[in-house]
């Protein structure tokens, strides 16, 4: 995902004929540093099962317990400690990242698509389908997400692929209300009245004028709800409610060790440290390529 | 527009939002095409299946059922839970009191919070003050609910001991859920603070009160913060909703005895009445929630009801 976006960008800069060179990173540094960190949980996300450290299910009655930096009692070393069956920690959290990075990323990328293609369509046809979209896109903002999206895991099932879908289902609303509204800015441009004057097609306009003008919003907006969608699938896996084992989450980590919080409060507070951290830096990627892309809208 | 016109207005402007939650509500359990196989598992035999069928008119139309869904609700029936055997409605009114004080709380420490940091944020604009309100709000909009909550708990509840880690009654045992469930909403609140007064505070209008020799103290709270308050305000509307569903999360860590653990422990045991009966009335709230901000917010800015 942040490959992708890193290489969007950069090949909108190049498009700028403002090449990768030394000011430019100085300059983007923050952004690149965060990038680096999510690629680098991606790689370990993609790591094979069978070249972590040690296999992410595999109880171990002599590891329980064994505290970060220690060698246990079998003379095993746990760099980030084993939980309370014993299993390695840093291979769980590679291995949870699978799920907690495929859940969220697929989620988006289902948002973005159909976010994308709502949003421009009532944005540039308007009329009673926009008015219709909209009520239900204020509606769904003004519910309590996280209840609907358990409930709905408890309804329709816990798979990766139903999760991913109920997670996209209870995240689309914002992003289709941002895609409209950049949509209407777009449309009222002198080149969109130009292209239907010379007999484009609305088709032709949504695929060829529209929607390339509103990917900077699209690609920042994709970006920052791959944090949103970790955000919402920890608190449901915390819950006891999303992936099934022996598939694993952070937020499932994080609710394991809960139990065990006041002996070996480890367990939790690492995948929760993990989470934090990732959250951030997707939240940093996308505040980089809001400047990078759209320098009007600079924060201050 | 006067105000009772612009009030009435809004309180029309639910009923399309009131029917929407109804129907989702409704379909909830009937997305799997048999909410009565749903409910009394795999393990039940045909008969029970069909019997109950009978029993919930679930042989009926679809906008019969609804009907006698809404007639029920109406006259306050929500059904009886499978688990407690008891109606859904005295159920909820019993955790009701312990989430609504937990909500409401969190929103106010939100507002009264937020606003100061913000307004210092904006005040003290890229010095060391705006540089550590700014990295509170970008760890307080990343960190999950429920891990702020066991980190605050080992920190004020075992490390320090000054508060209760779980429970409910006193102020004390108040503290650590409600701040948890604020935090992240505090975060956003201080960046729209700080980013409006920013804002607010380069206008031409901010220069003249300066010109004519207002006191910072005097420009700053009563000319700059009233206008640079409203698009928190808005958001504060919005934010109602999350925190209400998050409240779920924070109950559940703290051990809070509310409508969101006696919701969670619905959904274990596949109480769907029950499920239906919670949902249906925190969505209520979050309605009653947003109407309440939507007429304050008329009531402040007379602007918003002109439109």
């Amino acid at each position: 995902m942040s490959a992708e976006v890193l290489a969007h960008n950069g090949r909108i800069q190049g498009r700028k004929r403002r090449s990768l060179n030394g000011a430019w990173i100085r300059a983007n540094w923050f952004t690149l540093f965060s990038g680096l960190i999510l690629l680098a949980f991606l790689i370990g996300a993609a790591w094979p099962t069978s070249m972590l450290p040690y296999d992410p299910l595999a109880s171990s009655l002599s590891s329980r317990f064994s505290p970060p930096f220690q060698v246990d009692r079998s003379g095993n070393y746990h760099i980030l400690g084993a939980d309370f069956l014993g299993r390695d920690m840093l291979s769980r959290i590679l291995y949870s990242g699978r799920y907690s990075l495929m859940t969220a990323i697929g989620a988006s990328m289902l948002v973005t698509v159909f976010g994308t293609l709502i949003g421009v369509l009532c944005g540039y046809v308007g009329g009673w389908i926009d008015s219709l979209t909209m009520r239900i896109v204020d509606a769904l903002l003004a519910l309590p997400v996280i209840l609907i999206a358990i409930v709905l895991a408890t309804i329709i099932g816990r798979s990766i692929l139903t999760l991913t879908i109920i997670l996209a289902l209870t995240g689309w609303a914002d992003f289709t209300r941002v895609v409209r509204a950049e949509t209407l800015a777009i449309s009222s441009q002198p080149y969109v009245e130009s292209s239907r004057a010379i007999g484009a097609t609305t088709f032709r306009i949504v695929l060829r004028t529209l929607i390339p003008n509103a990917m900077a919003v699209v690609i920042v907006m994709t970006t920052y709800s791959v944090g949103r969608f970790i955000l919402l699938e920890s608190s449901i896996s915390y819950l006891g409610m999303g992936v099934v084992p022996p598939a694993s989450s952070w937020g499932v980590m994080v609710g394991e060790g809960r139990d065990y919080i006041f002996d070996a409060p480890f367990i939790s507070v690492i995948p929760g440290l993990v989470i934090t951290i990732v959250v951030i830096a997707t939240n940093f990627v996308g505040d980089g390529l809001r400047d990078i892309l759209d320098p009007r809208s600079r924060a201050r | 527009m006067n105000l009772p016109k612009y009030v009435l207005q809004r309180v029309i402007q639910t009923i399309p939002m009131l029917l929407f939650v109804l129907v989702l509500v409704f379909s909830l359990t009937r997305l799997t095409g048999d909410p009565a196989s749903l409910m009394l598992g795999d393990a039940a035999t045909n008969e029970s299946v069909g019997a109950l069928r009978d029993q919930w008119g679930l042989n009926d139309p679809l906008l019969i059922q609804f009907w006698d869904y809404i007639r029920n609700l109406l006259t306050g029936d929500m059904g009886a839970s499978l688990r407690y055997s008891r109606p859904v409605a005295d159920l909820i009114g019993e955790r009701l009191m312990a989430s609504m004080v937990l909500v409401t709380a969190s929103v106010i420490i939100s507002v009264v919070v937020s606003v100061p940091l913000g307004v210092l944020a904006a005040r003290r604009w890229n010095r060391k003050e705006d540089t550590l309100i700014r990295l509170f709000v970008v760890v307080g909009q990343a960190v999950p609910r429920f891990y702020l909550g066991i980190l605050l708990m080992l920190l004020f509840g075992l490390r320090l001991r000054w508060l209760p880690t779980s429970g409910y009654g006193t102020w004390k045992h108040l503290l650590l859920p409600a701040f948890t469930l604020a935090t992240p909403t505090i975060a956003l609140l201080t960046r729209l603070v700080r980013s409006s007064m920013l804002e607010v505070l380069s206008a031409d209008y901010i220069r003249t009160a300066r010109a004519k020799g207002l006191g910072e103290r005097s420009v700053v709270y009563r000319h700059a913060l009233r206008n640079a308050l409203m698009a928190p305000i808005t958001m504060l509307a919005i934010q109602a909703a999350q925190l209400v569903g998050s409240a779920v999360v924070v109950e559940q860590v703290f051990g809070w005895p509310g409508l969101g653990r006696l919701a969670l422990d619905a959904i274990y045991a596949r109480d769907f009445p029950l499920i239906q009966g919670i949902v249906l009335i925190l969505c209520l709230i979050v309605i009653v929630t947003n109407l309440v901000v939507d007429v304050s917010y008329g009531f402040i800015n007379p602007q918003a009801r002109a439109s």
